[in-house]
């Protein structure tokens, strides 16, 4: 019986050579064992793409897990899989964090500019209402405004973006930033939960010029159950952009 | 190993696979033709993830050329009872050949170590997408969850010990990584 800690072992170097070289003689021929390892690996990749592994063993992963292109490419996995399945556990304190609460900074920095446009948009809405117009984009539905800003590169975000929809909000408004480069026309924006599309938007307004532009999508907010979310921006049928966030409980 | 045998590519000194070193491997491998190459793939992936885990820099091409080698070894006339452990030894005698070579490129080795992976996280998360939509909902509910929630209790709501929480999860995992592998190559 071969436990966890022996696995990890065994994958970051941490064994003597003779005490390795007999384990992976071992594991070559027992099925079983090649399992058990391959499934510590698929743990040490998802626990280091998500900022859940000591400092030392981060190195150690770099240094032995990730040395060839065999390997990156079940790195870019574990990465994908983390933007479309994000951890919501609490995580481990540790350096790796230093990071993720300096983005959390600038986030509460970019959502306190956003509840102020909140204000501003649902006067707009009422105005529009009142009004009785008629949008080609998907018009505002009646009812409470939420607006939230994601930049370009949440996809790439460890921390991940994260909100409580409060009730009594009938629209979700979210503005997704772009690179520089990227303020061309989109024809739609998709919004998927675990790969099941859940809304589309045809076509995307654009806000603002570069390089503050924001392409701007309206979610009904019965659609957004608690879960994680990828956006992509299309043009020409092409994706072009990715977004991602988590609607908590 | 005479310098006037046709099997050696003259200059390189490196065996190539024939047909008859194919066949002889197929043979060995499985009596069974459709077995042999189920068993092929499953002991290069064994050999690639040996060399991945040694640190080797290209474990498929060392993969292969382990392969190669049992396969010559079968054409002269080995006689090989346990396939498998003697595809081991010539992967032990590869990953020291490699050792002795990357002290020579370390430097180039080290930087190639540190690339991180660019461009093409978006594609791959496109296809991990396609992916997660294609499994069944009872799979795709459960893997969801294993990420998002506390194992412990997960585990309690499905009866079963954590460890198989696991193990199920990762079997999907794996079923995820082929699937966008796929996906990824095709493109």
């Amino acid at each position: 019986m071969v436990n966890r800690d022996q696995l990890i072992a065994y994958l970051l170097h941490q064994m003597a050579e003779e005490e390795r070289q007999a384990f992976s003689e071992r594991w070559f021929v027992e099925p079983e064992l090649r399992d058990e390892l391959r499934m510590a690996e698929a743990d040490l990749l998802d626990a280091y793409t998500r900022g859940e592994v000591s400092r030392e063993q981060h190195k150690q992963i770099e240094r032995y897990l990730l040395a060839s292109s065999i390997q990156r490419q079940k790195l870019e996995f574990a990465q994908a899989l983390a933007t479309a399945l994000p951890s919501a556990r609490p995580r481990k304190i540790h350096w790796a964090m230093v990071g993720a609460v300096a983005a959390g900074l600038v986030l509460v920095a970019a959502l306190s500019t956003v509840i102020a446009r909140n204000r501003r948009l649902e006067n707009e809405l009422a105005y529009l209402q009142s009004q009785a117009l008629s949008q080609p984009q998907p018009a505002p539905p009646r009812g409470g405004v939420y607006a939230i800003f994601l930049p370009a590169g949440t996809l790439r975000s460890r921390t991940g973006i994260r909100l409580s929809l409060p009730t009594g909000v009938d629209v979700f408004h979210l503005e997704l930033g772009l690179e520089p480069g990227q303020d061309g026309e989109f024809d739609s924006a998709v919004l998927s939960i675990s790969g099941r599309i859940v809304f589309r938007q045809q076509p995307v307004s654009l806000e603002g010029a570069a390089p503050l532009a924001r392409a701007s999508l309206w979610i009904p907010s019965k659609l957004l159950a608690p879960g994680n979310y990828t956006i992509r921006l299309e043009s020409s049928g092409t994706p072009v952009a990715y977004y991602s966030f988590t609607v908590l409980r | 190993m005479r310098e006037d045998d046709p099997k050696i590519s003259h200059g390189r000194k490196r065996w190539e696979l024939d047909r008859e070193g194919w066949e002889a491997l197929m043979a060995a491998l499985a009596p069974d033709r459709d077995l042999a190459g189920q068993n092929y793939e499953e002991l290069r992936r064994r050999l690639t993830d040996l060399f991945a885990w040694e640190g080797c820099s290209l474990p498929d091409q060392l993969a292969d050329e382990a392969l190669n080698r049992l396969a010559r070894k079968l054409t002269e006339g080995v006689v090989i009872p346990h396939l498998d452990r003697y595809a081991f030894g010539i992967a032990r005698f590869l990953i020291q050949e490699d050792l002795r070579a990357r002290h020579t490129r370390q430097a180039a080795l080290r930087e190639f170590s540190n690339q991180k992976p660019t461009g093409r996280l978006e594609s791959t998360t496109a296809a991990l997408e396609e992916c997660l939509a294609g499994l069944p909902d009872a799979n795709r509910r459960l893997i969801e969850r294993y990420y998002a929630e506390d194992r412990t209790v997960l585990a309690r709501e499905f009866g079963i010990s954590v460890n198989a929480l696991r193990n199920r999860a990762m079997r999907i995992r794996e079923e995820l990584f082929q699937c966008v592998s796929r996906k990824c190559d095709d493109t």
